[in-house]
């Protein structure tokens, strides 16, 4: 069984939080819920929602659908953007070519230079021998 | 200190840049905002562009926030709250010394911000606090932060907090319960 929680710390919590125990720390709420029915704090408790239901006569209006659509333009746009992907896939597939007729070039001027080592003739290149193909 | 934060979540999705969580989060977060600005400084305007900043502080930090310290909604408050004690520190200078530490209601932000004289009654008298026991009420009662949260957003204990908001509410009964005996 939950002890009450002791009257004067009650009465301290009623004049800080109001009168509705929800409001008060979770830890003392179930034992505040007990003392409330001793008809001191039930009295206490009243008063304090006397001042609650005062203060709630200051209501404000609902913020302007356009003060949230100027709060949601400030924000920041992270989500990709088309054109910057289409611009990123271009951008690769540009270094694609140009990284393939960079290969094919090297590849040609090498094997263009690099003749056999006992090749018989200056016309016999890694091709076969061009002369004797004309001839 | 670690804290189980309900908007967790939703903050790392924000930061991630998701325009749903952004919609989201500004549905939740932009009334309570503009709320404690328009209590704090009694100007519609002022507090619409409090409310902006606040989210643009919002942006800012989502991507780097870390869940475990503080609630976010905690951090948030506090951030509405130095905006907002930032504007009356510069309209406290610019309008001299002797001006109090809350503004006048301006008659005409007031008539849209409070639909009855009772209310422009709890708002003057509210206004009419010394600011921290303003600030504590503002917290705990208008946005039913805990006593946990409230004291965190305005850096104090639980017991300072508990003595300011008993403080204010004597002050408030006094006030508004002997102007409802006025005939």
């Amino acid at each position: 069984m939950t002890t009450p929680l002791p009257l004067p710390r009650f009465q301290e919590l009623a004049d800080a939080y109001g009168g509705v125990i929800a409001r008060w720390p979770a830890a003392v709420r179930d034992a505040a819920r007990v003392t409330a029915m001793h008809p001191v704090a039930a009295a206490i408790l009243a008063q304090a929602l006397l001042l609650d239901e005062t203060l709630d006569a200051w209501q404000l209006a609902a913020p302007p659908a356009r003060l949230r659509d100027a709060v949601l333009a400030r924000a920041p746009d992270r989500t990709p953007d088309r054109t910057i992907v289409r611009s990123a896939r271009l951008w690769w597939s540009g270094v694609g070519i140009a990284a393939t007729l960079a290969g094919a070039t090297a590849g040609i001027a090498a094997v263009a230079m690099l003749g056999p080592i006992d090749a018989p003739s200056d016309a016999v290149t890694s091709f076969g021998d061009i002369g004797a193909q004309e001839s | 200190m670690s804290v189980d934060d309900p908007d967790t979540q939703l903050i790392e999705r924000v930061g991630q840049g998701e325009p749903a969580a952004m919609r989201l989060l500004v549905a939740a977060k932009l009334p309570r905002v503009l709320n404690l600005a328009t209590r704090m400084l009694h100007d519609t305007m002022a507090a619409e562009d409090v409310a902006q900043d606040a989210f643009v502080r919002v942006w800012r930090n989502a991507g780097k926030w870390q869940p475990g310290r503080a609630r976010f909604d905690t951090w948030l408050h506090t951030v509405v709250l130095n905006l907002c004690r930032d504007r009356l520190r510069r309209h406290r200078e610019a309008s001299g010394a002797a001006v109090p530490d809350h503004p006048d209601p301006a008659p005409d932000a007031e008539a849209q911000l409070i639909a009855a004289q009772r209310g422009r009654d709890v708002a003057a008298a509210i206004a009419a606090l010394p600011a921290r026991q303003r600030e504590a009420i503002l917290l705990v009662h208008y946005q039913d932060l805990s006593g946990v949260e409230a004291a965190t957003a305005l850096d104090i204990s639980i017991e300072a907090l508990e003595s300011l908001l008993a403080r204010g509410r004597r002050t408030l009964r006094g006030q508004l319960q002997s102007q409802k005996g006025d005939p």
